[in-house]
């Protein structure tokens, strides 16, 4: 698979639309984005060989609008259910993201029932934990980030400026308060019954590995695996290894 | 021409080696280099110097907000403007805050701003501000609806001032069943606006749109022209002619013996303000969504993301961002931004950076004396020239 297969166009839901690349066959798999960049990347080539994968910009990212109603993680989750009943395959799709896009994964599949099948994410925010929360990058300078963020400072992607403004304004929208952090995520992740694989970057600086173990233990069918020679963001910098651990999680029937 | 004195409240005890070992004196300079009771004496001396600036003649007295920051000492400019109320009879007290995006709730600056109106006699001149990046990463608010909540507290504000209460808001962030404050101020419709900015296109077209006079603050001279041009523009859109007192230039100001001396004793405390106290990243002070999305493409280009670099007080004074010199100098030159600008406003900052209050005070009585009486009666080319 090579990026000249991948599509792009729009998709339409409920009221709107978002732009959306896609490519490969097989199930599908809705793909939500990282902070970083909604762009293709080899992480998506590499789960695009099993998967039709759906990649869409979400909602004030990338090439996407941001309609006046999305405000909150709350309003995004609902949104992107639309968007799961829209692509799903009789009845059902998987559900995968990193950090931001995986924490958007759990929040949509607790509200979209059971048409999501299996949900896949990357470290994930949206738990509290007292006295440890995620590390205020939106204070550092880009070099700081990038050294927050990855283990090879070369791998952090490089995003166009109209894109990069966007992003970072549409996540701060999102998460600056209360931030990064949804106070009743804990209390209601009993109700996700669909299987969760938490991935977890071995080195992770943003966000420590208790939030994936907090997630794991909340759950009621949740696995935790860690990536090595990873920071923040396993699909950029370990491509291979997570597409590995996502593809056998979410084949399994 | 009519004058603001106008304060920061500067905390001037930084180190000196304090823009090698530290990232700003924002957000994050940690508040136990905050002495109170070197502070008790800081602030009794800055009030005294708003005080001497009424014995002045200044027809206007003022303060600011800035919050968590070695920058300014004033992080409620209504119990600031409450002291000098007490203090005053005559000069008008300016408060330049409000950050209403920042207060818990807009109705409670409504009541305040109210009250010291009343109490004032009517001497109240009511200030509305945003709040700067670095105040949205203390408060944690979220910078992505910071105007928002600007414009909507604005908008309570100036309806519940105005239009006779009880009545409903029909709020997005202020959903409100009954608003009623007592009391009403005592100016009508309501006390003088002033919007100070730092010439966004956006902010000119609301402030020229509500006939609020526009501060504009911290801008090279060039700047200052081109704004005021957009304002009196934008004015005539709205239909009417901008008066020469609804635009205002707050301009750092130092007057010495010789243009030499002048800048000799000025520059360390010049300096102390743009290299120390200003000294910041842009993530600090542009967090995502303060800007929109143009605006923040202009500063990234602008500045990258070193944020603002290294100035002198030469440099400073050649780009018109600070006025010093010797009288006549400061007075030849404040007359050709008068009549370049159209401004009819001038606020004036007589101490800045780590000025100590003796060489402060020795600045406001030369400004006062040898420049204020002769720029009073000037009337800007521009106006002459429209007259013609």
């Amino acid at each position: 698979m090579t990026q000249s297969s991948v599509a792009t166009g729009e998709l339409a839901v409920s009221s709107f639309k978002l732009h959306m690349r896609q490519a490969g066959s097989g199930p599908p798999l809705l793909y939500l984005h990282d902070e970083l960049s909604s762009a293709w990347s080899p992480f998506l080539d590499l789960l695009s060989e099993r998967f039709h994968v759906y990649a869409p910009d979400l909602p004030g990212f990338g090439e996407s609008v941001r309609p006046d109603w999305i405000e909150s993680i709350d309003d995004a989750a609902f949104l992107l259910a639309d968007v799961a009943d829209a692509l799903a395959e009789d009845g059902r799709i998987s559900v995968a993201g990193a950090s931001l896009g995986g924490w958007l994964a759990l929040e949509m599949a607790l509200r979209a029932g059971p048409v999501v099948s299996r949900v896949a994410v990357a470290g994930c925010p949206g738990i509290a934990i007292a006295n440890d929360p995620p590390a205020d990058y939106f204070i550092l300078t880009p070099e700081e980030r990038t050294a927050l963020f990855f283990n090879d400072p070369s791998k952090a992607p490089v995003v166009d400026e109209d894109h990069m403004i966007r992003n970072e304004q549409m996540t701060a929208r999102l998460v600056w308060q209360p931030r990064y952090v949804s106070p009743k995520l804990g209390a209601r992740l009993h109700r996700l019954r669909a299987p969760v694989l938490v991935a977890w970057g071995r080195d992770d600086r943003f966000l420590s590995r208790a939030h994936g173990e907090v997630l794991v233990e909340g759950l009621p069918n949740a696995e935790l695996t860690i990536v090595s020679g990873s920071g923040h963001f396993p699909a950029i910098e370990q491509p291979q290894a997570l597409a590995d651990s996502f593809t056998n999680f979410l084949v399994e029937s | 021409m009519q004058f603001a004195y106008f304060h920061l409240m500067p905390w001037p005890h930084l180190p000196d080696d304090f823009e090698t070992t530290e990232r700003s004196a924002w957000v994050t300079y940690p508040n136990s280099h905050y002495d109170p009771a070197l502070g008790n004496e800081l602030y009794h001396q800055y009030l005294s110097q708003l005080l001497h600036a009424e014995e002045l003649g200044f027809d206007v007295i003022s303060v600011n907000e800035h919050h968590q920051t070695a920058y300014g000492l004033m992080p409620s400019p209504d119990v600031m403007a409450s002291w000098l109320i007490a203090k005053t009879s005559r000069a008008r007290i300016a408060i330049l805050g409000n950050a209403i995006p920042l207060r818990d709730h807009p109705m409670r600056v409504a009541e305040e701003i109210a009250m010291m109106d009343v109490i004032s006699g009517g001497r109240v001149i009511c200030g509305f501000v945003r709040g700067i990046g670095p105040e949205y990463h203390n408060f944690t608010m979220n910078p992505a609806v910071g105007l928002e909540r600007f414009r909507e507290a604005h908008d309570l504000i100036i309806k519940a001032w105005t239009e006779p209460g009880p009545f409903r808001w029909e709020g997005h962030h202020y959903p409100l069943e009954h608003v009623n404050p007592w009391p009403r101020p005592l100016q009508q419709p309501h006390p003088p606006i002033w919007v100070p900015s730092q010439g966004s296109g956006e902010t000119i077209e609301w402030a020229a749109e509500r006939h609020y006079t526009f501060v504009v603050t911290f801008t090279p001279h060039r700047n200052v022209i081109r704004y005021m041009e957009q304002y009196r523009e934008q004015a005539r859109g709205f239909g009417y002619e901008a008066p020469p007192e609804q635009m205002a230039w707050a301009v750092p100001i130092y007057v010495g013996a010789t243009d030499e001396s002048a800048l000799a004793e000025a520059a360390p405390h010049a300096e102390y303000l743009f290299n120390k106290l200003l000294k910041r990243p842009l993530s600090v002070f542009f967090p995502p969504g303060y800007l929109s999305e143009q605006s923040a493409k202009g500063v990234l280009r602008a500045f990258g993301s070193i944020g603002v670099s290294r100035t002198t007080a030469e440099q400073l004074n050649e780009e018109g961002q600070m006025v010093i010199g010797s009288s006549e100098s400061v007075l030849r030159r404040l007359k050709e931004y008068v009549d370049l600008s159209g401004i009819g406003t001038l606020v004036v900052l007589l101490q800045f950076g780590s000025m100590p209050h003796e060489q402060a005070v020795a600045n406001m009585d030369r400004f006062a004396r040898e420049v204020m009486p002769e720029l009073r009666t000037h009337v800007s080319a521009v106006y002459e020239a429209e007259k013609a």
